[in-house]
């Protein structure tokens, strides 16, 4: 084999794996990632039963329920909407009612969202950038800016 | 001086270690080509893996022309090799970098980002020098951890409430307060300090449930000037501005002119009038508490950040009582807190320097002796 | 005034670093030998400075001299001594401390202990590190300055992050830094390459130790990582696919294709050009890993550092050095000769066919990691790449890594006959088929992806010992003979096979556990039993007690197997004095492979406790695997053997007995 056909074979196999992969990559990202929604958002458009998608907000107060089963249902809100999260396990460390969390999972018929993780900040600083930049939209974070216009 | 001459001593040794060479007359000038001696190496190594038989001769052979003839090759290219280079100017700015320009950019740079002379603090030497003071950050923590195991000890939580106002620690504070008005009902001395500590917790906006408190307190006691303080910043934060303006003139009409409060309301009424200056950060008619400063910057801070900033105001608070002298009330406080701790020791310490402060003073021995006697302090 | 000396050494080693910039590389250029020599007393000059600095810092969290910024913001006189130290790095300003400290001290390690290398190679080499030095220099001085002093200090400090308290935490970064920065040598020898417009075998000779070296590093950081957010974290995850994780791994990634191709390399001389490229690729997806870690432009659960000025330095350090180095090489690497050549089929087509799959999945977890974030910056929408996403993407690529594995390791060099080796490995291919049902047996598995995913596993487990078996030849040689065979069997033979070996086990370790781990979610009272895999569970109570800078809630559960007590357990739940902040430990019992995982929730109303039972059926096999796997690189970098790969005479057969060169 001449070091011309060498060099075919080996560009002509590279772009096998790598159409392949290119095809995995558009497959999955069809299909495998989630979008990250505001409960607003989620009141605002439809969203399809059963599509992953992450959701942010802040857990409404006392509307944390546990029940037997280990099973927790909550509300988040970001200001605009508010809509029910059912979640089966431990609930992260810094999970607090008035607290931003982000959840990942999907709706289900009944508009309930069904989560199968859940994030909470993970010190006393620190909120989920995406959270933050929802509850802006909905003007619940003022920075000092607004704090001082609105003053 | 040390401080210099260690500094430069530094400098000096890294500036030798790299002159040496520098200095060394030129050694061999022929490029070393190492790379012959590795392949070398390896027909030697061919040979003696042969001699111990862990390859097949037939193995040893293809390696042995597979050897030389990359080591043919390593040769002929090395026989190329330009001549050494010749004239002396880099070799000198070499040199000059390292005679002048390392001491100088190092000690330039430091200056401007090191706090030179600047002697260590490790805490065990900083709490050697403080005799006779009391830990206050261990009063506190022992305090809070009294208060987790007796969380309805509403005098606890009265004692530690001002002292968290007093850190800067305003949402600890108001905790604090909610938890004796929650205990101990309604007075109106809870109600005002539960709503101060609101208010500073809130960067000093009287939200609605303040001004509740506020209210409750003035139906008690109408003529209190700090209630009445705070609800004039509440009506201008409001919009009401007419009101606040005439709450403000009735109030700095009532007060001396030398008073610090006053002041500050005339600040705030000027700061009403003329529209553009957000009302945000109030001066208080506390006579000692945090400066607007710290409480700007305590609302800055995070949580952490700003329990480090209790403990050395806490640390200030403790040496200005022992250094500088304080009221008899002043006083009469901090052994009440010491006592209610839980710290009997700091409290008849305390006890003593105040009576040592007060020797002359007839009244307040009899005050101290009396506080003694009702906390226990006399054995 | 040890902290300002601290602080003075740091100053004097960036002014080091950038007289080292400059002067050898020039040197070499012009040929100059005197300035070459400089290169490695101030390699080493660096590297006690830096030291000395990062010693002063140790002493100042050690006495808890809270006039130092850094120490006031994380440490507490309360914390234990262990936890004061690791305090130093587990912050933004200490740890980009250490990650200069172990640059340099590779930069040291080079000049003290390569002899043998050409001097205008070395001075090159240190002159191209010591350009990252000054940048990361610099970066600690002028905006993570570890050593700026608070003019009234305060009494306490404010804590470390009690997630950052932990033994694993000690360890880890400075396992994973010494893997990542390790990489800046090998760069910066490929760098001099370029420059000096001369590579062959022997580069791949010196350099080659240093692959190894921080391959076995960020492996073993990475599985330490792993193993961290496992039983730390309290949610039973051991590969989150978070940003921070897939940056040490997309090194790891391209590293272990380099570390192939350096073999090929130094035995035939071949794939240079290539080689090269790695070697800027790895170095780059290191500095990339360093800003996504340190920028903060993520939001993920060890990102510990949010400060965009940082991050805008970081990122023109990051385009300074990848766009510089790729432009040398598009520049000088025609230059270079071309190498060895060998027909597709034969162990130097396997390596390039394994760093064909390597750096396809390097670049799709590359994707999967900037996406979200190129997305958000071009169109505001937020997405998610996570878990699901590089499962489906990432594991296919893998599985013909595991496939070819086997054979590569029996081709011989140059042109190999793929029908013999394929006839050699039938037995394997026997065991792995009976290996693979046993297994889906035991575990009553059944599905298609379960049962691929065992064969492909286990394939790679029995292909990598085959080799040495096979060598072994007890049939022909008898037990005495094989062991014989065995002890004179060269280290490269037996790294290879441990480094594939350990492979095959995580891989066994990952589709066990995805397949068959389970949970338990329940609310139990004190005296309740359940029954978990066999096991029953029982909760004896919890009970609250102090530690020594945090209060915490214990409970018990006692494990029984037919009435035998086999285990107790004690999982708590953590609040941090200072911080307030809670915190859950879990607690695991380990049966064989296998483990039980247990994490507690919160009390419910009427004295029940949350529990979380999980059964992680081989987990350990995970990082068994990586241990494994980093004790055949160690094995690697101990062989000092022949390392020239001469063309196998095939054995068995005539027919390859007179290797016909392929030119």
């Amino acid at each position: 084999m001449t070091r011309k056909q060498r060099r075919l074979t080996l560009i002509g196999l590279a772009g096998v794996v790598i159409a392949v992969a290119t095809g995995l990559i558009l497959y999955a990202l069809d299909d495998k990632i989630a979008f990250f929604q505001s409960p607003s958002d989620i009141a605002a458009n439809q969203i399809d039963v059963g599509q992953r998608i992450r959701l942010g907000g802040l857990v409404s107060m006392d509307s944390v329920e546990t029940s037997d089963s280990g099973s927790v249902s909550f509300k988040v809100e970001d200001g605009g909407a508010d809509i029910k999260v059912v979640y089966v396990g431990i609930l992260p460390d810094l999970f607090r009612e008035g607290q931003g969390i982000v959840a990942e999972g999907f709706v289900d018929e009944g508009g309930v969202f069904r989560a199968d993780q859940v994030l909470a900040k993970h010190d006393e600083n620190y909120m989920p950038k995406e959270v933050y930049e929802a509850l802006k939209e909905q003007d619940h974070v003022y920075d000092d800016e607004t704090l001082k216009q609105s003053n | 001086m040390t401080f210099w001459i260690i500094l430069a001593l530094l400098s000096l040794v890294v500036a030798i270690a790299v002159l040496v060479p520098l200095w060394r007359g030129k050694t061999d000038t022929a490029r070393e080509r190492n790379d012959e001696a590795v392949f070398k190496q390896q027909l030697k190594e061919v040979e003696r893996d042969l001699a111990r038989g862990t390859i097949d001769p037939s193995m040893a052979e293809a390696a042995r022309i597979e050897i030389s003839r990359r080591l043919l090759e390593a040769h002929r290219e090395n026989s190329r090799d330009e001549e050494e280079a010749t004239g002396s100017l880099p070799l000198k700015l070499a040199k000059l970098s390292v005679v002048v320009g390392l001491p100088l950019l190092a000690i330039g740079i430091y200056m401007g980002v090191g706090a030179p002379g600047y002697a260590d603090q490790p805490l065990a030497k900083r709490l050697a020098n403080m005799p006779d003071q009391t830990n206050f950050v261990e009063l506190i923590s022992r305090t809070e951890d009294h208060l987790r195991r007796n969380p309805d000890d509403a005098q606890g939580w009265s004692v530690i409430g001002p002292v968290y106002m007093r850190m800067g620690a305003f949402d600890k504070a108001v905790d604090a307060f909610e938890r004796v008005l929650k205990i101990s009902g309604p007075s109106s001395g809870a109600q005002m300090s539960l709503a101060e500590a609101r208010i500073f917790a809130n960067d000093g906006i009287v939200d609605a449930s303040s001004v509740a408190l506020l209210q409750a307190v003035l139906a008690e006691e109408p003529e209190q000037i700090k209630p009445r303080f705070y609800m004039a910043m509440a009506l201008g934060q409001a919009g009401k501005k007419q009101e606040a303006v005439e709450a403000w003139n009735k109030l700095i009409a009532e007060g001396a002119e030398n008073e610090p409060w006053v002041q500050a309301a005339k600040g705030e009424r000027a700061a009403l009038l003329d529209n553009n200056t957000p009302i945000l950060a109030p001066q208080p008619p506390a006579t000692s508490g945090p400066s607007k400063e710290d409480v700007e910057a305590a609302s800055q801070m995070t949580k952490a950040d700003r329990e480090a900033m209790i403990s050395s105001m806490v640390d200030s608070l403790a040496q200005r009582l022992v250094d500088d002298g304080g009221t008899v009330e002043e006083w009469s406080r901090l052994i009440r807190s010491q006592s209610v701790m839980g710290n009997k020791e700091a409290a008849v310490k305390s006890l003593e320097n105040a009576k040592q402060a007060f020797a002359a003073d007839a009244a307040a021995l009899k005050v101290f002796n009396e506080l003694s006697t009702q906390l226990g302090l006399a054995n | 005034m040890i902290v300002e000396f601290g602080h003075f050494a740091l100053v004097l080693a960036l002014v080091a670093s950038l007289i080292q910039s400059v002067f050898p590389v020039w040197g070499a250029v012009r040929g100059d030998s005197r300035m070459m020599a400089m290169a490695s007393p101030l390699a080493i000059a660096m590297f006690l400075l830096v030291l000395l600095s990062f010693f002063c810092l140790t002493w100042a969290y050690l006495t808890s001299d809270f006039s130092v910024m850094n120490v006031f913001q994380n440490s507490h006189t309360d914390k234990p001594l262990i936890f004061k130290i690791s305090g130093v790095w587990g912050n933004h300003e200490g740890s980009i401390l250490l990650w200069v400290l172990i640059l340099v001290l590779f930069g040291a390690l080079v000049a003290m202990f390569s002899k043998n290398i050409p001097n205008a190679l070395k001075a090159t080499a240190l002159s191209a590190q010591a350009w990252v030095s000054a940048a990361f220099l610099a970066f600690v001085i002028f905006t993570s300055n570890p050593f700026l002093r608070i003019n009234q200090p305060p009494l306490q400090g404010s804590d470390l992050n009690p997630m950052l308290q932990d033994i694993g935490l000690a360890i880890h970064p400075p396992l994973l830094y010494v893997g990542y920065v390790g990489f800046s040598i090998v760069f910066a020898f490929a760098v001099a390459a370029l420059i000096l417009g001369r590579i062959d075998a022997a580069w791949a000779r010196w350099v080659r130790p240093w692959v190894l070296v921080s391959w076995i590093f960020l492996t073993l950081g990475i599985a330490m990582g792993s193993y961290w957010a496992y039983y730390e974290l309290g949610w039973g995850g051991w590969w989150f696919w978070d940003p921070v994780e897939n940056a040490s791994f997309m090194p790891w990634l391209t590293g272990t294709a380099l570390l192939h191709t350096a073999i090929v390399m130094e035995k035939r001389n071949a794939l240079k050009v290539w080689t090269v490229f790695l070697a800027i690729v790895t170095f780059s997806l290191s500095l990339l890993g360093t800003f996504l870690v340190r920028s903060g432009v993520l939001t993920s659960v060890h990102a510990f550092a949010v400060d965009p000025t940082r991050g805008l330095y970081i990122l023109t350090i990051l385009m300074v050095f990848i766009g510089g180095s790729f432009s040398l090489f598009a520049w000088r690497a025609p230059l270079l000769k071309q190498g060895g050549i060998f027909a597709p089929v034969s162990r130097e087509g396997a390596l390039v066919l394994n760093n064909l799959f390597l750096t396809t999945a390097t670049a799709i977890v590359m994707f999967g990691t900037l996406y979200p974030l190129v997305l958000e910056a071009a169109t505001g929408t937020k997405i998610s790449v996570g878990a699901p996403f590089f499962n489906l993407t990432f594991g296919p690529l893998m599985m013909p890594v595991l496939l070819v594995m086997p054979f590569g390791q029996l081709l011989a060099w140059k042109r190999g006959d793929l029908w013999a080796v394929t006839q050699r490995l039938v037995a394997a291919f026997v065991l792995c088929v009976i290996a693979t049902i046993g297994l889906a047996w035991f575990y009553a598995g059944s599905g298609v992806l379960v049962i691929i995913g065992f064969g492909f596993a286990t394939w790679a487990i029995i292909g990598s010992v085959f080799e040495i078996i096979d060598r072994m030849n007890i049939r022909r040689v008898g037990l005495a003979g094989g062991f014989n065979r065995l002890k004179g069997m060269p280290r490269t033979v037996w790294s290879t096979a441990l480094g594939h070996l350990g492979v095959g086990l995580t891989a066994l370790g990952i589709v066990t556990v995805s397949a068959f781990e389970s949970e338990t979610v329940l609310v139990m009272h004190p005296g309740d039993t359940v029954e978990k895999s066999g096991y029953h569970v029982t909760y004896d109570g919890s009970w609250d007690q102090r530690g020594p800078n945090y209060v915490e809630r214990v409970a018990r559960y006692t494990m029984r197997d037919g009435g035998n007590v086999v285990r107790v357990l004690e999982p708590s739940k953590r609040v941090y004095n200072a911080s307030g902040t809670p915190m859950t430990e879990t607690a695991i019992a380990t049966f064989g492979f296998s483990q039980v995982y247990f994490a507690i929730g919160d009390n419910t109303d009427d004295g029940g406790l949350v529990t979380r039972l999980y059964m992680k059926p081989l987990i350990t096999l995970i990082w068994i695997g990586c241990l494994i796997m980093s004790l055949g690189g160690f094995i690697a970098l101990t062989d000092r053997r022949l390392r020239v790969g001469a063309p196998k005479p095939a054995r068995k057969s005539n027919r390859h007995s007179q290797p016909a060169p392929a030119e």
